[in-house]
């Protein structure tokens, strides 16, 4: 029995074993087996890395190619908005002369034909003119260059002056224009009394344009207000043809005026409401259109103003005296390349009884400077020999001696967002003046300067 | 068939009836594969037959109760070796009623020549589980072991009813219904 078992075991062994070296086998062939495809798989891992490399280098290739265009196209952008900015003050130059001069005839000239041909020239300069302004605002806006004064002002004067502007108009097409200011108004308002005049008369002008017969109102009323800041809300109301529906969420964008017939009718850039619009927005308001084709349109708009104090109406006051100060008599060194613009400015000077010395390049404004004290240094910026930059710092720093080493100078310059403005702000140069001359504001400008001198005079 | 059918067989065999017994079953089948058996191997599922019918005649048990203790054991071994499947399962149905679409793919991965039987399996409703085996070799009873120690395994009280559909036990319905008295322990 025991011999019977023991021969089963060792049978049941030797198999064992055979099954040991088999499984052995087994093994060694499966190791062999992950070997190889672990060989494969780190092949096939690198063929991946590979693909993902090449792939993240086309897609990097393509961003850059997308960087370059847009870089491209946004340059091309830009090359236009400068093209057409710098047309625009090229044009702005011979105009500004064309309207000064007119402007001297009507005011000097008693021919009564003369009379009536500069009046028609100023009116067809004057319109050019609000294109050309038109051009150029839209891309101040366009690039982000525009900036908000915040001056003290009445509204009182505001609505003063546009009745006084349009009065005319209004009365030649037999229209009636009415104001109304709501009285709780506060006295003193402080914001940007130039771009608020400039979006009413858009508007205005606009309703007036448009409308046949009838009526235009001008509504100004208080919204809401709390400590400092006020807003309040305009309405320009008008009799008017009407905008029809689907083309009102289209008028303020640019070049966009109701249909191009309209442009052909009634002309315009298309750019006045894009204008307004963007005048209005970057100041944190709102405008709004409703219109009714044949019944009229009421275009209605909300900013906030900041509220005026004391100290600031009379700041306002000295404003005021301002323009009725006597200018004769002050002493200018103007220095100008260009002879148009010398001779209008020569004529704009004698008006008011100025004495002028002009010089045509910084060099000759050094050696006038030199020669003789003056109360304010005109200097244009672009010039041949020495420009007006160059010339403005020597002057500053005394190099053509102490006679006019305090005189203020103002850079006269068609481009007063000049990147070179912080510059000469900082070294000391008084004040910017937008070239050409425009003659009221230049007399304002001359009157300020005047009163600031007398003050100085009676202090010291 | 799978070596480890087999060295799972023999060690049962050797454990349950001794080594002489072991040993002849395996000598007078005559196998081809001498009864070298490993379990990373695949043998002719012919020898298995032969190996249990002679088991039978020696132990005078019969074919479908030996081969059904065989599945019981054979469970038991699975459940220590394959520990991964059980993982996640939270009873007999659960486990069983992904046994086509989770651990025969599993198998398959691991064993790619393995040649399972097929199971149609239904689930009317989360305590009963109906499973349909379809297998040319007809080892039904085999099958059913192995459900009985899937049962034993998770402690269950899970009937298990079970239907022959074809004579030669190649097509047969297993039912198991879980006690709903005892479904939530």
């Amino acid at each position: 029995m025991e011999g019977k078992e023991l021969a089963a075991l060792k049978r049941i062994l030797n198999r064992e074993r055979a099954a040991r070296k088999a499984a052995e086998g087994f093994l060694e062939e499966k190791a062999r087996e992950i070997y190889y495809a672990n060989k494969e798989l780190t092949a096939l891992n690198e063929s991946l890395e590979e693909k993902i490399r090449e792939r993240t280098k086309e897609i990097e290739c393509s961003n850059q190619a997308l960087r370059e265009a847009k870089e491209k196209a946004e340059l091309a952008t830009r090359a236009k908005s400068e093209f057409l900015s710098n047309m625009s003050h090229e044009i702005r130059n011979p105009l500004n002369a064309i309207l000064n001069l007119s402007e001297l005839i009507l005011r000097d000239v008693s021919d009564s034909l003369a009379l009536e041909y500069s009046q028609s020239i100023r009116y067809a300069v004057g319109n050019l003119l609000g294109i050309v302004n038109e051009i150029l605002d839209f891309s101040k806006i366009e690039s982000g260059k525009i900036s908000f004064e915040q001056i003290p002002f009445e509204m009182g004067w505001v609505v003063k002056g546009l009745e006084d502007t349009f009065i005319h108009r209004v009365t030649e097409k037999g229209l009636t224009f009415t104001t109304e200011v709501d009285p709780r108004l506060p006295a003193i308002l402080i914001g940007d009394q130039v771009k608020l005049n400039q979006i009413l008369m858009n508007l205005i002008g606009n309703a007036l344009k448009f409308t046949p017969e009838g009526h235009i109102r001008l509504r100004v009323s208080q919204k809401d207000q709390d400590e400092d800041i006020c807003w309040l809300s305009f309405e320009v109301e008008d009799t008017g043809i009407g905008i029809p529906l689907e083309k009102q969420k289209h008028i303020f964008e640019s070049f966009q005026q109701a249909d191009s017939a309209t442009t052909r009718q009634y002309g315009g850039t298309g750019l006045g409401l894009t204008i307004t619009r963007k005048l209005i927005e970057l100041q944190g308001g709102t405008i709004r259109l409703t219109s009714k084709v044949g019944r009229g349109s009421l275009f209605s708009f909300r900013l906030p103003f900041a509220k005026g104090s004391r100290q600031d109406l009379q700041a306002m006051v000295q404003q005021e005296e301002a323009r009725d100060i006597d200018i004769s008599g002050l002493k200018i060194l103007a220095v100008e390349d260009i002879e148009m613009n010398r001779f209008t400015m020569d004529r704009i000077f004698r008006r008011k009884g100025i004495e002028a010395v002009f010089a045509t390049n910084g060099q000759e404004a050094l050696d006038a400077a030199g020669a003789q004290a003056f109360d304010l240094i005109l200097m244009d910026l672009h010039m041949p020999v020495m420009d007006g930059h160059t010339a403005a710092v020597k002057i500053l720093e005394g190099e053509a001696g102490t006679l006019n080493k305090g005189t203020p100078i103002t850079i006269l310059s068609a481009d007063i967002f000049s990147h070179t403005r912080h510059e000469l702000e900082a070294l000391g140069v008084y004040g910017f003046l937008a070239k050409p001359l425009e003659m009221d504001p230049f007399y304002h400008f001359l009157g300020q300067l005047a009163l600031e001198r007398n003050q100085r005079g009676s202090l010291g | 068939m799978k070596g480890v059918i087999f060295t799972e067989f023999l060690e049962m065999v050797e454990g349950e009836f001794g080594f002489e017994i072991a040993d002849k079953i395996v000598q007078e089948a005559e196998l081809a594969s001498g009864g070298v058996y490993t379990a990373l191997g695949t043998y002719d599922h012919q020898e298995m037959v032969s190996m249990v019918v002679n088991l039978s005649q020696a132990t005078e048990i019969s074919v479908p109760k030996l081969l059904h203790a065989f599945g019981e054991h054979a469970f038991g071994q699975f459940s220590k070796s394959y520990g991964v499947f059980f993982e996640k399962a939270t009873g007999t149905i659960d486990f069983l009623s992904r046994l086509e679409n989770y651990i025969h793919v599993e198998v398959l991965k691991l064993y790619p020549d393995a040649e399972l039987p097929r199971f149609e399996i239904h689930q009317p409703n989360p305590g009963i589980l109906q499973m349909i085996y379809h297998s040319d070799r007809g080892l039904a009873d085999f099958a059913e072991g192995l459900i009985a120690g899937c049962i034993k395994h998770f402690k269950e009280d899970v009937q298990l009813t079970r239907e022959d559909l074809h004579e030669n036990k190649t097509h047969t319905r297993f039912t198991l219904r879980l006690n709903p008295e005892t479904a939530s322990v």
